[in-house]
């Protein structure tokens, strides 16, 4: 055993070592904490921020009933007559823009937002009640699902899910997960390069280094090598992955707060209709990001190996980089759905609620289920690919 | 103790690089003597399984050059030795030594003996990047004899150090030559023709010479000339 955490420890540092790695995670951690701190500037420098926190915490855990959005309109309207000067002229050409400022300066522009994206229109939002707010979410989660390409069936699964949750559903002041949630997106992109950065040298620089002979020819050398290598590799993608995930929710708690946890994710997300609280969404996030950068380091073993060649290796991610920038149409019906499981939008949640064939799965259950079954396949590949491994001329 | 070679040939698209060649080899310290391309590296990296032979066996005791406990027998300095540029030497060593499969404390034992036979012992923990090209080569020859290996090939593994180097290391060969079978593969006639106890001379992928020192009644260096036609290089 001590053998091998001499080699799980020498292979760590091999991999830790590389300045490229830590300049790149720099570059990404800056990334992420510019992200949430520009949003919070453009809170009004946290003016507003701090005026929210203190108005929607008061009213967090209250339902959003009828008596909830008369008093949301009774606010607004009280700072819309409190500063006439401020809202008059544009209240006669603009009557929706008036009541979000109006909205934001009374301390309510978080759900202000809340109810502006279900009902998706600013003067729908100045007199909209419980009903609407709920049918109007209702509606969404049938034409989106639509959109997506689902079946008549598959959406009226969605609509029965939805209608299981329970209504008036509770207010949250969850503006920090929502900004995880956000910035999780980016966090995909930074692990894709990252662990690329880090990982693409794992088999490929032996060659480089001219050490592979020795290494294979090791009693060692074969299949206990490549094991260790594989879970050093998975320690430095996990602790990427957790350095970036620890400081996204770290600024976002700072600015924000870390209230909502129990709220329903209708909060975040209005046309979806599973009945999970957002902390248990964020849960789920991060599961998945500790999945899929196991998931893409086991990928760049592989290439590492079968290329052996680090730049190779990497042109390959640019590539897959390149390639998720793009998107395939719904109406190319199960590529569009496949395409939607891409690395790059591994944690991109707003096609969380996506749900598909008769309810079986949906998009986060589909990418658990492909990115866990491709990691054990490729990781038999690896072991059995590198265990019979030459050494060619150079 | 015998390894032995059945009919051993690796071929490439083209070209035959190992020729059917058979051989049974001793303890003892067998100087595998060829001009460069002659496939003398090709032929020590099949015998390391790490290259498989077109055909044709090599075994050990019984034991397939492919076989596990094959490879924890051998030791293996390759030509072009390679090094992790910010390992100390003593981290490179613990490092392979782990590969070998030696624990921790006899890894820790064995190391230091080894810096201090290749004369290491004061720059065993600054990083290899600093070393010169003969420290490499010292660290190289330490680390393959780490497992004290039945098998011990070594590919032309004097280039790069100095003269005085090279008598040290000669006789560092000649006595783990004792208890196995060292094969040490090289171009310059005089690394072997003192220490070794049977030649093996390569030319385009053939044993063309296999004997003892004392079966050529001229001087090693040549009679190697004269079977490679008065030059080395060709």
């Amino acid at each position: 055993m001590s053998k091998m955490a001499v080699l799980y420890k020498a292979e760590l540092r091999k991999i830790l070592s590389k300045k490229s790695v830590w300049i790149a995670l720099l570059l990404s951690l800056a990334l992420v904490l510019l992200v949430g701190f520009t949003n919070f500037s453009a809170d009004g420098k946290g003016v507003y921020v701090k005026q929210q926190e203190k108005t929607l915490g008061a009213i967090s855990g209250q339902k959003m009933d009828d008596e909830f959005f008369e008093m949301f309109h009774s606010t607004v309207q009280k700072e819309l007559d409190e500063h006439p000067d401020q809202y008059n002229s544009l209240l006669e050409y603009d009557r929706g823009e008036a009541y979000k400022r109006a909205a934001e300066s009374a301390g309510m522009k978080a759900l202000y937002d809340v109810i502006y994206n279900t009902v998706r229109s600013k003067d729908a939002v100045i007199d909209v009640t419980a009903d609407e707010f709920y049918e109007k979410m209702r509606k969404d989660i049938e034409s989106d699902g639509l959109e997506l390409g689902c079946t008549q069936e598959e959406v009226d699964e969605w609509l029965q899910w939805f209608d299981k949750v329970e209504k008036p559903i509770e207010y949250s002041y969850a503006l920090s997960y929502q900004n995880v949630l956000d910035v999780l997106f980016i966090i995909g992109w930074a692990l894709i390069l990252n662990i690329a950065i880090a990982l693409s040298g794992v088999f490929a620089d032996e060659k480089t280094h001219r050490t592979d002979a020795m290494i294979l020819s090791a009693k060692n050398g074969r299949t206990p090598i490549c094991l260790v290598k594989i879970a050093a590799s998975i320690t430095a993608a996990l602790l990427q992955t957790l350095v970036l995930l620890g400081s996204c929710i770290g600024i976002e708690f700072l600015f924000y707060g870390a209230d909502g946890w129990n709220a329903p994710i209708q909060i975040i997300i209005p046309s979806s209709p599973w009945n999970i609280t957002i902390g248990e969404m964020i849960l789920i996030y991060a599961g998945l990001a500790i999945l899929s950068s196991i998931f893409f380091a086991i990928t760049n073993m592989v290439l590492s190996h079968l290329t052996k060649s680090a730049v190779a290796t990497m042109a390959i991610h640019a590539g897959i980089i390149f390639a998720g920038l793009f998107n395939v149409p719904s109406k190319l019906g199960l590529i569009a759905k496949l395409w939607q499981l891409r690395p790059s939008m591994a944690l991109y949640y707003g096609t969380f609620c996506n749900t598909y064939r008769y309810g079986v799965f949906n998009n986060v259950e589909l990418t658990t289920i492909l990115y866990l079954g491709l990691s054990i396949i490729l990781v038999l590949f690896l072991v059995l690919s590198y265990k019979k491994s030459q050494v060619q001329s150079r | 103790m015998e390894l032995i070679l059945d009919r051993v040939t690796k071929q490439y698209a083209s070209k035959i690089a190992v020729d059917r060649i058979t051989v049974n080899l001793k303890p003892g310290v067998i100087g595998l003597l060829g001009a460069n391309g002659a496939g003398k590296t090709t032929l020590m990296r099949m015998i390391c399984g790490i290259l498989n032979p077109s055909s044709g066996t090599i075994s050990f005791e019984g034991m397939d050059a492919s076989d596990e406990m094959y490879r924890d027998a051998l030791g293996y300095l390759p030509q072009d030795f390679g090094y992790y540029p910010n390992f100390t030497g003593m981290d490179f060593l613990m490092y392979m030594a782990a590969l070998k499969g030696l624990d921790k404390s006899e890894a820790k034992r064995k190391c230091n003996e080894l810096l201090k036979t290749v004369n290491l012992e004061n720059a065993a923990n600054k990083k290899i990047k600093t070393y010169s090209g003969g420290m490499k080569q010292r660290l190289g020859i330490a680390q393959a004899v780490l497992n004290d290996p039945k098998i011990l090939i070594l590919d032309e593994p004097t280039s790069g150090l100095d003269p005085k180097e090279r008598v040290r290391f000669r006789n560092l060969i000649a006595e783990l030559g004792k208890d196995a079978i060292v094969i040490l593969s090289t171009h310059i006639v005089s690394d072997v023709e003192h220490i070794a106890d049977r030649i093996l001379m390569m030319k385009e992928g053939n044993i063309i010479f296999d004997g003892n020192i004392s079966d050529i009644n001229e001087d090693l260096e040549t009679f190697y000339l004269k079977e490679f036609g008065g030059s080395e290089d060709e």
